[in-house]
């Protein structure tokens, strides 16, 4: 929750920069954000959400940290309350422009932000009321949650086309016009190619090149490759404000890490068997083999360690990993070790279960295709982020 | 933004503390158990189960209990809790008979406990991989059914049998189903 | 990668998890627990990623290693081999535990403030700000107005 609202903070300082609106709006954002890092902390630390085997649930502690949190929180948001408008600004924005896009971000966000917020807390104040006892897990955040965030991509996309103030409209959808042939071409390809389709998976992948359209469309406009002097474009992409391209890199990388998840969501293969060593199997388009399921000692540990090959088509060795189940003496603790091998078309992942030399052991194999696009894709937002920071000497106010 | 507005987030603040607050005295005061999970087959009918003896090839059969009071405990040799309430449940079968679901066990370690800490049970069944007592709703031993005549399951207890709790919800209700 | 990310990874991949393929993965399964019908098994899984495991943290029954998430995925595709419908084995459940076994919170009296709340307070917002926005035109045009 924090970092979504975090998100729209960092979107809503934009808009205070450049065109002296929301301001107290982003106040209370920044409010907002500080306010639920501390309320998450209270919910994990307090007892307070039930769960069976709850860690340190001591109420008397949570009393405490509530006690805190009415202080910490409360004294900003009624200081908020009462003096909130001694901000004043003047919006003169239009329905479209870059105001309304950046509002549209900062909505969507927030909503989601309380979206998990009622499904988090709702449980409780159910039972606080009538005493019956619900789950809110998965299911409720993919209905209601996931839309939300859909909608919000589709915007990012746009957003950085329109001007601020007024924005062409029209000129920005024929802008998008490429990207969105993109976007079609894309969805038709992964109805043929992917053999147990789903609206969803072609969706995300839609919604990805989307957004990597809107980048590119923006980096296109920008240096101005659209008019004449080709040469004079490069030369001005390469002049873009780093701030520019900081933007343009943090979308880009969530395009990338959105692909990495619809990878490893949808497109994951899962094998799980039982193999004696010498048996060949298959994940996806991965050939793994089982060589050997031999004790070793570590040096707190004891571990039952299988060594897997990985094969290619014709069958020769590519890699070998090892997936172990070690047992910690001293704790008492056992734990599995996966055996991963990471590239950047996807993960090789292994997993030893239980099992014996007689009955064979359990062996839980994986192809996830795109996974390592999901770090790399978080490692590029926060590049931008770092990019986006760099102010340069001219700074304009439009 | 008008004033009202600016107010919203200090009022949504105020009710998740009281939220809060209510349900953190409610764990305080004990009233609110947050590791009971609302086993809502109490007041139900005890399901009809046909389950396998113990020892033997017989079968135990819950419907051949209907109108007569009678209790189930579930245990097993490898739960620590149930060897405390041995004596508890001891006491309980000199109210009413008590079945025994022996809880996916290894048989000989199961007759070994029950040397060491007394068979108090009037009939014992083997649910060696769970699938009876799964219908019961079971999902943390020791637990312990108290049934009306008329099959109704009139208590049930997650967690060892003290005396406190023969004096306390579960006497109560092996009174209501006795007195029936 | 600090932890912010690494949230914000994880609750991504969760939201994106849309559509349960076959490709998710659960680590507490064992092969002999499988059916031998694979659309058969693939409804055991979509059904047991639908229902909490109730002695453990925070998990499905298809995720969870517990005895008693097993003794439920068990039992789950008994009744589906069975031919008990998805509705029917879902009632069974509720019935022993309650609600509070469903992962995807049904809507009953108690739970339509839950489902409604996120969209209507996203019509509320949307609300909000057209309003302030008209306000705001209106003072607007009342200034240019006093200017002139």
């Amino acid at each position: 929750m924090p970092w979504l609202v975090a998100t729209a903070l960092i979107h809503s300082v934009i808009v205070v920069v450049k065109s002296d609106t929301f301001k107290t709006w982003t106040v209370l954002l920044a409010i907002l954000g500080f306010a639920l890092s501390l309320l998450g902390t209270f919910i994990v630390r307090s007892g307070l959400l039930t769960s069976v085997h709850s860690f340190a649930s001591d109420p008397a502690r949570g009393m405490v940290i509530l006690a805190m949190l009415v202080v910490s929180i409360g004294a900003p948001l009624l200081l908020f309350a009462l003096r909130g408008d001694r901000l004043t600004s003047k919006d003169q924005s239009r329905l479209i422009s870059r105001e309304t896009a950046l509002v549209a971000n900062n909505l969507l966000l927030v909503v989601a932000t309380a979206t998990v917020l009622i499904g988090t807390l709702y449980p409780l104040a159910l039972e606080a009321w009538n005493g019956a006892r619900i789950s809110v897990g998965a299911p409720f955040y993919n209905a209601t949650f996931a839309p939300m965030m859909g909608f919000m991509v589709v915007i990012m996309a746009v957003a950085p086309l329109m001007a601020w103030r007024i924005a062409d409209g029209r000129q920005v959808i024929i802008r998008m016009f490429p990207a969105l042939g993109l976007v079609a071409l894309t969805m038709i390809l992964s109805i043929l190619i992917i053999d147990d389709f789903s609206m969803t998976a072609a969706a995300t992948l839609g919604l990805a090149f989307w957004l990597i359209g809107g980048v590119v469309t923006d980096l296109i406009m920008t240096a101005g490759f659209h008019r004449q002097d080709r040469a004079l474009a490069w030369r001005r992409l390469v002049g873009i404000p780093l701030s520019r391209w900081g933007m343009n890199l943090a979308h880009l990388g969530t395009a990338v890490f959105i692909l990495g998840a619809a990878g490893a969501s949808f497109f994951e293969s899962e094998t799980i068997e039982r193999a004696f060593p010498g048996d060949v199997l298959t994940a996806g388009n991965k050939t793994y083999r089982l060589e050997s399921v031999m004790p070793i000692e570590g040096p707190n540990y004891s571990s039952t360690a299988a060594t897997i090959s990985l094969l290619d088509e014709q069958g020769a060795v590519i890699d070998t990993i090892i997936s172990e189940i070690r047992f910690y003496p001293v704790s008492g603790t056992t734990t599995t070790e996966a055996a991963i091998r990471p590239r950047l078309s996807g993960d090789a992942y292994a997993v030893l279960g239980d099992g014996d030399a007689e009955r064979g052991y359990t062996l839980r194999l994986y192809d996830k295709p795109l996974v390592s696009w999901i770090w790399g894709g978080a490692s590029l937002m926060a590049l931008g982020g770092l990019l986006a920071m760099a102010r340069g000497q001219k700074e304009k106010t439009s | 933004m008008t004033r009202w507005m600016r107010f919203l987030p200090l009022a949504v603040f105020i009710a998740i503390v009281a939220v809060a607050y209510v349900m953190l005295s409610a764990s305080s005061e004990g009233t609110r158990d947050t590791k009971a999970i609302g086993f809502s087959m109490t007041n139900a009918p005890v399901p009809d189960l046909t389950l396998p003896k113990f020892e033997g090839n017989g079968t135990i059969a819950l419907a051949d209990y209907q109108g007569k009071a009678y209790a189930i405990n579930i245990f097993a040799s490898w739960c620590g809790p149930c060897k405390l309430e041995a004596s508890s449940i001891e006491v309980m079968s000199e109210a009413l008979p008590v079945i025994g679901i022996n809880y996916r066990d290894n048989p000989e370690d199961a007759a070994l406990f029950l040397e060491q800490f007394g068979n108090p049970y009037q009939a014992l069944a083997r649910d060696l991989e769970g699938n009876y007592s799964i219908q019961l709703g079971v999902h943390g031993l020791p637990e312990t059914f108290i049934i009306a005549p008329d099959g109704m399951i009139l208590h049930h207890q997650q967690g060892p049998v003290f005396a406190s709790d023969l004096k306390g919800k579960l006497g109560q209700a092996i009174e209501r189903a006795l007195g029936s | 990668m600090s932890r912010i990310w690494r949230v914000k990874i994880i609750t991504f991949i969760a939201v994106l998890m849309l559509a349960m393929q076959s490709g998710s993965p659960s680590f507490a399964l064992t092969p002999e627990e499988r059916l031998d019908d694979p659309r058969l098994e693939q409804r055991a899984r979509d059904l047991s990623l639908q229902l909490r495991c109730l002695v453990c943290q925070n998990q499905s029954i298809d995720d969870s290693d517990a005895p008693f998430a097993q003794d439920l995925r068990r039992l789950i595709r008994r009744d589906i081999e069975a031919g008990k419908s998805d509705d029917d084995i879902i009632a069974f459940l509720r019935q022993r535990y309650g609600d509070y076994v469903l992962l995807n919170p049904p809507l009953t009296s108690s739970t339509y403030l839950l489902w409604i709340a996120p969209f209507a307070i996203l019509g509320l917002g949307i609300g909000i700000v057209f309003l302030s926005r008209r306000k705001q035109h209106h003072e607007d045009e009342a200034d240019e107005r006093k200017d002139q």
